[in-house]
């Protein structure tokens, strides 16, 4: 079932990359119509970074409510995907941002915002780096990524107040209605992959979880005595030793 | 006890402490003092008004004020991260955070710190700010205004700073840690803060009127609620772990 659903998965994106490719249209009104499909591609991962920014937060929430170490793992996974992301978007928007406005990186205020939510994650990463306990690294992440959670939202308001008073991202584009459809096709598509992702990197960490647990208990559990057995048939001085743990 | 007068009891015990050794007054008075030597020592070199060719006078776009508006802030960010994070990190060495932890409640503990932290980063601002200006020959056109942006951007500096030095004294590695954490977190501060000193200090504004940064003050002021706010539910949690 799951192989069938990685398979299926891989195969929507590659028709996802065709179809914007192949199918859609130039788009009026840019400067470089046919480098426009980029877009399609563009739009649906800031969206899919957002709904990862949104679980981070989330899980943290949840860590600190529950003091469940699971949760923290999830937290910091959620992060890590954001901002591979953010990333992601970063790179095609630049890429586009050549064709359209001459230059990589023009401090648009999109740009601005997303360049310091990258500073958030570095810094909160960083952060992870310098705890040694992990109920303490869970608690002081948790804390560290709903803190930014309620205060870099402001961003969105007094970023395009003080940077650039419009900005060069587009509002009333009249894409072709295929857009859409890519778009929405793009957006199943990497949710679905960050889905993949987040849950193979979550089953990881729940599974070293579990493990370092079991050698705790071990560790509690009376020492493993040693048996030694001489062996008759090979003579006194040839010893085979066993550990065995009760 | 009340939860104001144990607010006021950490606040006078920070204040005492820090009398005692005065370690993050004088760590971060040097550092102010280093900075505002480096600006001295690079302005009074070269005079800004004394641009000549054509390329230099694009440079006179950023006008004294604006110049003065950042720098000012680069110093009082700087001096903060120096400064404030002592709070905690001290009761981490001494090991007296035990003892703080068991006397008094969370929120009264973030609270006398946040009013220590806020009345030390003021002190050094007001002593600092008029240094700097008369450094680079800047007079405020309306020096109410400037007091006002100082302030409200101090009250919600110190707040985040307060709150990431507390996650900060729980890392191993402690130094750079704290400006790395908090900096991210404070741009819409240092936006509104420098629009906001910039005006106060004339620039596009001569008449010093206060209808220009209304706009800031407001920011300022929004941001220090939610700073204030958000650090005291979140608190708890890094302090009782």
């Amino acid at each position: 079932m799951a192989t069938v659903a990685k398979y299926l998965l891989g195969m929507w994106i590659a028709a996802t990359v065709v179809l914007a490719y192949r199918w859609l249209p130039p788009a009026e009104g840019f400067a470089v119509p046919e480098a426009a499909p980029i877009v399609a591609l563009h739009l649906p991962l800031a969206l899919v970074a957002i709904i990862a920014a949104v679980v981070a937060a989330a899980q943290g929430v949840r860590y600190l409510t529950g003091r469940n170490l699971a949760s923290d793992a999830r937290s910091k996974n959620a992060a890590a995907l954001a901002a591979l992301f953010c990333l992601l978007t970063t790179v095609t928007g630049s890429a586009f941002a050549r064709v359209q406005w001459g230059g990589y990186w023009n401090w648009d205020p999109k740009q601005t915002c997303i360049a310091i939510l990258l500073a958030v994650y570095a810094a909160y990463f960083v952060l992870r780096a310098g705890v040694d306990d992990p109920e303490k690294r869970a608690a002081v992440s948790g804390v560290y990524i709903v803190f930014a959670g309620i205060l870099t939202p402001m961003l969105g308001y007094v970023v395009p107040k003080y940077l650039a008073k419009f900005s060069l991202h587009p509002t009333n584009t009249q894409f072709d209605s295929r857009y859409w459809t890519v778009i929405l096709f793009a957006t199943l598509g990497f949710t679905g992959l960050y889905v993949w992702m987040q849950n193979l990197a979550n089953r990881f960490d729940v599974a070293g979880l579990v493990l370092q647990q079991r050698l705790a208990e071990a560790e509690e559990a009376p020492a493993p005595r040693l048996v030694t057995m001489a062996t008759a048939a090979s003579g006194a001085d040839t010893e085979a030793t066993a550990w065995t743990t009760r | 006890m009340s939860w104001t007068a144990e607010a006021g009891a950490v606040f006078a015990k920070e204040l005492r402490t820090e009398w005692r050794t005065r370690v993050a007054l004088s760590a971060v008075g040097l550092f102010a003092l280093a900075s505002l030597t480096l600006i001295a020592l690079s302005f009074r070199g070269a005079p800004l008004t004394s641009f000549r060719s054509d390329a230099d006078r694009a440079l006179q776009l950023l006008t004294r004020e604006a110049v003065a508006g950042s720098l000012l802030w680069v110093l009082i960010f700087f001096t903060a991260a120096t400064g404030l994070g002592r709070t905690f990190v001290q009761e981490a060495e001494r090991g007296t955070a035990l003892a703080l932890r068991l006397s008094a409640r969370a929120t009264t503990v973030w609270t006398g710190k946040y009013a220590a932290n806020t009345l030390l980063l003021l002190v050094l601002t007001l002593i600092a700010a008029p240094i700097l200006l008369a450094i680079l020959e800047v007079r405020p056109a309306n020096a109410g205004l400037l007091v006002c942006v100082l302030l409200i951007g101090a009250v919600g500096l110190a707040a985040v700073m307060t709150f990431t030095a507390a996650l900060v004294a729980q890392a191993s590695a402690k130094s750079g840690l704290l400006a790395a954490l908090s900096f991210p977190l404070l741009v819409p501060l240092f936006l509104a803060g420098v629009n906001g000193t910039k005006a106060a200090l004339g620039f596009g504004n001569e008449a010093g009127r206060w209808t220009p940064a209304l706009a800031d003050l407001q920011v300022l002021g929004s941001y220090a609620v939610i700073a204030v706010t958000a650090s005291l539910l979140l608190f708890d949690f890094v302090w009782n772990d």
